[in-house]
């Protein structure tokens, strides 16, 4: 066999490929040089997305499995320090935290560094000349435009949901008028939030994010001791945004005044 | 619990929730995809219980290591799926299973071959999966078959059809490009 295949029996080979029907020795040459041409790496990509459709949804798992799965997650963080409400990315609860901090500064790097693009606006620029429709678009944009991995990519969902039709943006500020946060909410009520400058919580705390939909205050998610970045779902209606710091894990209903706050703008 | 808002995170952002080791984010993850999985892998393998270890193996697999999966090489569905796949068909093609596969063999002749019609996922994008399956030639549709859901390496698939091999590969590859390009004129499918 020859393992020095040609580009051209390279290429020929891909839809096999795509679908383990290659022999191992085809399959390792294959795989070399897709480590050093995108253009192949994305033929293959192509043909598993087709192959996905294909595959049979089914409907559900079969009953009980996901317990018996459930039952060899080892060092899962108790179910019971999952917040009430919302999203807690910051959670830190659990056991292997040096693992999961090692995992964090690595993305904590790829954010800082997708953020610098949010910053100037210059991936926003390319993602709006492809923007056709709102939602699927979106997503697929942002997942072209990533490289650094699904938290940077949601930075960049959230740089493209700002420039989308009906994008209403909402810059949450402190009373004395200080930057906190900014935020995006999309007709459909997809709403993403992006730190500008919010400070650490000492440990023990969180920001809660809240929607205030005609006089109610309603929990969107619990960001952590940061702000980050967060994705969230807005009720109708929703007239403004409102961060409060509380007791981790989040509460139910806040007693706190609102540290930053953002008019939902039209 | 934040069920509600888990059901309606991307799956981009789940495997973040995922990597921040988030169970119920895992389980979401699971309740999208584990019956696709499990059905392909039950449908390459003709074993409930070989292929409910491989969902379990998939799993796990994106609970310890997230990071694999990069958001750029296509979606969630596609990678566990080729995961789930290219496990299948590793344990067919180990010496345990030749004698499962040999039965398989002989069932699928005699149900007269696969039939991708069945097996094409219920949702709103069924019917324009159906139709590109529908307007395959058939010749590549079968290849397709019996590489995919029959796990059959092209040369077994030539040696099936009675074909040469180089013909084989290429009615893979070219069906799958023309099933792209008939999903992507009704707008299902990445850019
Ligand atoms: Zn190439």
């Amino acid at each position: 066999m020859n393992l020095h295949l040609q580009h051209d029996e390279i290429r020929q080979l891909l839809g096999a490929f795509a679908l383990d029907a290659v022999e191992p020795d085809e399959a390792a040459a294959i795989e070399a040089h897709l480590a050093t041409c995108p253009r192949c790496r994305d033929e293959v990509r192509e043909h598993r997305e087709v192959a996905a459709l294909l595959a049979y949804a089914g409907t559900t798992a079969p009953e009980g499995m996901w317990d018996r799965m459930a039952a060899k997650l080892d060092a899962a963080p108790p179910a019971s320090a999952a917040p009430a409400l919302g999203l807690m990315l910051g959670n830190e609860a659990g056991g292997r935290a040096g693992a999961r901090r090692r995992r964090g500064s690595r993305v904590a790097a790829a954010v800082a560094a997708a953020a610098v693009v949010v910053g100037l606006g210059a991936g926003g620029l390319q993602v709006q000349s492809a923007l056709r429709s709102q939602d699927d678009q979106i997503e697929k944009v942002a997942q072209a435009l990533s490289e650094e991995g699904a938290r940077a990519r949601l930075v960049r969902e959230a740089a493209a949901a700002a420039l989308a039709d009906g994008a209403r943006a909402v810059h949450l500020i402190t009373p004395e008028r200080a930057p906190l946060a900014d935020a995006v909410v999309l007709a459909d009520g997809t709403g993403y939030l992006i730190d500008k400058g919010a400070p650490s919580l000492p440990d023990g705390r969180t920001y809660q994010l809240w929607a205030v939909a005609g006089g109610q205050k309603l929990s969107l998610g619990v960001p952590g001791r940061d702000l980050d970045v967060l994705t969230f779902r807005v009720p109708d209606a929703t007239d403004a945004l409102a961060l409060t710091v509380e007791q981790a894990p989040g509460v139910v209903i806040s007693q706190n005044q609102a540290v930053g706050y953002g008019l939902v703008q039209r | 619990m934040s069920s509600t808002i888990l059901r309606e995170m991307g799956d981009a952002a789940l495997v973040v929730a995922i990597g921040r080791w988030r169970q119920d984010a895992l389980a979401e993850a699971f309740r999208r995809h584990a019956g696709a999985v499990h059905a392909l892998a039950r449908r390459v393998l003709c074993d409930d219980a070989a292929a409910e270890e491989v969902v379990q193996e998939i799993f796990l697999r994106l609970w310890n290591s997230p990071d694999r999966f990069d958001p750029d090489r296509g979606t969630l569905r596609s990678f566990l799926l080729a995961q789930s796949h290219g496990r299948a068909v590793d344990i067919l093609r180990s010496d345990v299973s030749r004698r499962r596969r040999e039965e398989k063999d002989a069932r699928g002749t005699a149900e007269a071959g696969y039939d991708i019609e069945h097996e094409v996922w219920d949702l709103a994008v069924a019917d324009h999966v159906k139709e590109a399956v529908a307007d395959l030639p058939v010749d590549e549709r079968r290849a397709i078959e019996l590489a995919y859901f029959g796990g059959h390496s092209y040369r077994e698939v030539a040696e099936l059809l009675g074909a040469p091999e180089g013909t084989v590969k290429s009615r893979i590859r070219s069906g799958l490009r023309r099933m792209r390009g008939s999903l992507s004129a009704a707008g299902i499918g990445a850019p």
